[in-house]
């Protein structure tokens, strides 16, 4: 089965920038899409309530698997306005899986017609419910690491918790309370895999031999040390005049004494569960990078084609202004005086600006053209020169010589030196500015030390 | 998102092909096979 922790429509919880109307088409071509994939259940993240509640609920009427959240609430009511659970049968298992919505985002930034409540105000009467009905409780959760582990030792009876977030690395499945807990890393650059083996038990086992062998281990390495205490003899006679050597051996038998005992401890549950026929349940993990190797699946792809063709409608409808070669037009007149476009560099500095041509960052604008996404508006600050993602709804307008990633993308504008041509710009661009768009989700061979060498 | 999405399909439709392999990893005990994701709120492949 497959399961969304959350965060799947938007990135953040509030929209900036006025891409609104893009982030939108975009998150409908996502739930068309997890429709085709069969997804189980999607949580609800504080992100997914971006476009306001009735947005989301517009979704799950769009959607074939359920948005899971037992403590999304109508602020009167209290009631939750989306399931707070999901019972899917797999196999001859019954599991429950949970949506928890985390409260990470303060009140005024979400809406005003719901309320998150607290995770312990939900929880308790529905784990002591669901425990007895099913064989598997998994949680989807958007708290942070710290409120998914208070929450695995309070409830045992929940067994896998799938946190959703803004990770940089995937998170292996680790224990809390009687639950794994684990996070793919952010954008969906990896699907977790969990190859679950559910015994009757309910509880995941660590492996016996294992931790009595490092136990073990623990336990000759203090015995030598004890024999060292006792080579000239018995050390409570030996070193009765200096306290410390004795309390530092009497601390070092009474650690011996505890390993011990809690190798004896294991060694008897073993038994114990031997003779029940009690097994503990085991599992084994990994994450699956969505490498650009894989292949697209047609149906899937038809969506994301259609999704990008929308996006870029909309942009589209949004163009404003029209300019000439070297004269933007007035709606950018404050925000672009200080550029001059690369002809008018080309006019001083002739060989640079031909060498320039040749080059990808001449084509940028061209490239977004031929996949149709030159109204893109998450997209156009890479590929123009002076735009930003506050006014690239406007980047239509741009004159045709700052449509590319021009000199005064990685220069600077370019007035006051013409002003003053013996006023120097950098010759070479720090790599913070190269690295502000050839980001690993943009451009994931990008090294600095050989690729400024291709500019010009 | 885009790359994400159409790999993904893929990968599901091959993990479910290859399901009876699930009975195959415990059977004593009951398979199961949890695929999850989280933050992908449409991130497009590169943009040019």
């Amino acid at each position: 089965m497959a399961l969304d922790a959350g965060a799947l429509l938007f990135p953040e919880p509030q929209f900036i920038y006025g891409v609104e109307e893009q982030l939108k088409a975009t998150a409908m071509g996502v739930v068309a899409s997890y429709n085709v994939m069969n997804f189980a259940a999607v949580g609800i993240a504080p992100q997914d309530l971006a476009a306001g509640l009735d947005f989301l609920k517009n979704m799950q009427e769009k959607s074939t698997f359920p948005w899971l959240s037992s403590n999304l609430v109508d602020p009167q009511s209290r009631k939750p306005l989306f399931p707070g659970s999901t019972t899917i049968k797999a196999g001859n298992l019954v599991l429950a899986v949970i949506g928890l919505t985390g409260e990470t985002v303060p009140p005024e930034i979400l809406g005003d017609d719901f309320s998150i409540l607290p995770w312990q105000k939900i929880l308790p009467e529905m784990i002591d419910k669901l425990t007895d009905q099913v064989d598997m409780i998994v949680l989807l959760s958007s708290y942070p690491l710290s409120e998914n582990q208070k929450i695995a030792e309070m409830f045992p009876g929940i067994h896998v918790i799938i946190q959703a977030g803004s990770l940089t690395t995937n998170l292996q499945p680790q224990s809390a309370g009687n639950a794994l807990i684990t996070q793919t890393e952010r954008k969906g650059k990896h699907i977790g895999l969990l190859e679950i083996s559910w015994q009757k038990s309910k509880e995941w086992g660590t492996n016996p031999q294992q931790a009595i062998t490092e136990l073990k281990n623990e336990e000759d390495r203090i015995r030598w040390q004890l024999n060292r205490y006792r080579k000239k003899g018995e050390p409570e006679v030996v070193y009765r005049d200096n306290q410390k050597i004795l309390e530092a051996y009497k601390g070092l038998l009474q650690k011996h004494e505890n390993i011990l005992a809690e190798i004896a401890a294991i060694e008897k549950k073993t038994q114990e569960n031997r003779t029940a026929g009690i097994t503990p349940s085991s599992f084994t993990a990994g994450f699956i990078a969505m490498e650009t190797s894989l292949p697209d699946d047609k149906t899937v792809q038809e969506i994301v084609t259609a999704t990008n063709e929308t996006v870029n409608e909309i942009g589209k409808k949004k163009f404003k202004g029209k300019a000439q070669a070297g004269k933007p037009a007035e709606i950018f007149a404050s925000s672009l005086e200080d550029y001059r476009g690369w002809q008018t560099c080309g006019s001083c500095h002739p060989r640079e600006t031909e060498a320039w041509q040749e080059t990808r960052h001449a084509r940028a604008y061209r490239t977004l053209e031929d996949k149709g996404q030159q109204f893109n508006f998450k997209c156009i600050p890479c590929h123009v020169t002076g735009i930003s993602l506050e006014n690239s709804q406007n980047s239509s307008s741009l004159p045709p010589d700052l449509r590319a990633v021009g000199c005064e993308s990685c220069h600077g504008p370019g007035r006051e030196h013409l002003d003053n041509p013996e006023k120097k710009i950098p010759v070479a661009p720090a790599e913070a500015i190269c690295l502000g768009c050839h980001q690993p989700d943009q451009d994931d061979d990008f090294d600095y030390g050989r690729d400024k060498r291709l500019v010009h | 998102m885009i790359r994400f999405m159409a790999t993904f399909l893929f990968l599901n439709l091959f993990f479910l092909s290859t399901s009876p392999a699930i009975a195959a990893i415990s059977p004593a005990g009951e398979g199961l096979r949890i695929f999850f994701s989280n933050d992908v709120h449409g991130e497009t492949e590169p943009c040019g």
